[in-house]
């Protein structure tokens, strides 16, 4: 028999717990389960469980759109760097990492290259991270007057501290 | 350097649609992250008819070669007050630039992200 992992990505990850049937499952069946969960995750990501306002494909296109439409040089008209392609699949697994209760971000391209994403709750109640494809996320926020900037190694998670800086906006 | 007046209105001319929202009438942040060289570039419109500023932000856009779409006002003082500095060097005339930026890129991005909350979005 082997065993069944779940990465849980975000923080609020949808329950896997049911009632026990009191039935085993032999290697046929076990794979059956995998596959059926897998898909059960990316339609509740698609569809419903990512963000309040807009569904993960929504956002996948926009970032595509951006990427398009900024990876030349001088975008802006002001000198800008072309989005890489690095920055691009960086941004691409930004959005895939991003805790499903979070709404979803502005997405823009910078004139340095990066890829960002901007959340606006309100008016000083900013939050935005850039990726540019050398696994580091650069951020900065103000929360009703309190103002913070930083940037964090970007590996295969998001870094707690940009989890904590989005819940302190939204929850 | 040419000193600017605290309540001068100065403009960005935005020529690209990911930097700016028309849903809900705000500037993004990106709009106000300096080049590579660290001079931000603006106009300044005070005494200007609508008109004109649109006037220098499409000879702007013919010189790049972009249509214009936008343009992001911002009072001299928001400049200022936030710790940056307005060099008005007036080539071409009007023109001046943002500059006195941090090194850091987070602390730019803050910078950015204060600029586009104090500007006002006018759209073409």
């Amino acid at each position: 028999m082997s065993n069944l992992a779940i990465q849980c990505i975000g923080d609020d990850c949808p329950p896997f717990w049911t009632m026990p049937s009191g039935r085993g499952f032999d290697e046929e069946s076990s794979g059956k389960i995998v596959i059926d969960i897998e898909k059960a995750i990316a339609q509740l990501r698609e569809s419903v469980t990512i963000t309040f306002g807009r569904p993960l494909g929504e956002m996948r296109f926009s970032l595509s759109e951006i990427y398009k439409e900024c990876s030349l040089a001088d975008w802006d008209g002001y000198g800008a760097r072309a989005i890489t392609e690095d920055a691009y699949e960086e941004a691409k697994k930004v959005i895939d990492l991003l805790p499903s209760s979070i709404p979803a971000p502005e997405i823009v391209a910078e004139p340095a290259g990066e890829i960002g994403f901007g959340w606006y709750k309100e008016k000083g109640q900013v939050f935005a991270l850039s990726v540019s494809g050398k696994h580091r996320i650069i951020y900065a926020g103000i929360f009703a007057g309190n103002k913070l900037h930083g940037s964090e190694y970007f590996g295969e998670t998001l870094p707690p501290v940009i989890k904590q800086h989005l819940r302190r906006l939204y929850l | 350097m040419v000193q600017v007046d605290p309540s001068e209105d100065l403009t960005k001319f935005i020529f690209n649609r990911s930097q700016f929202s028309p849903l809900s009438n705000r500037v993004k942040y990106s709009v106000f992250i300096p080049p590579s060289n660290r001079r931000l570039s603006v106009f300044r419109i005070s005494g200007l008819s609508e008109r004109d500023v649109w006037g220098i932000g499409e000879t702007v856009g013919t010189q790049r070669a972009l249509p214009l779409l936008a343009r992001a006002n911002i009072k001299a003082v928001s400049v200022t007050e936030i710790g940056l500095e307005i060099d008005a060097d007036d080539v071409p005339p009007r023109h001046a630039s943002i500059i006195g930026w941090p090194k850091e890129a987070s602390a730019i991005k803050l910078k950015a992200i204060e600029l586009a909350g104090r500007s006002q979005l006018h759209l073409r």
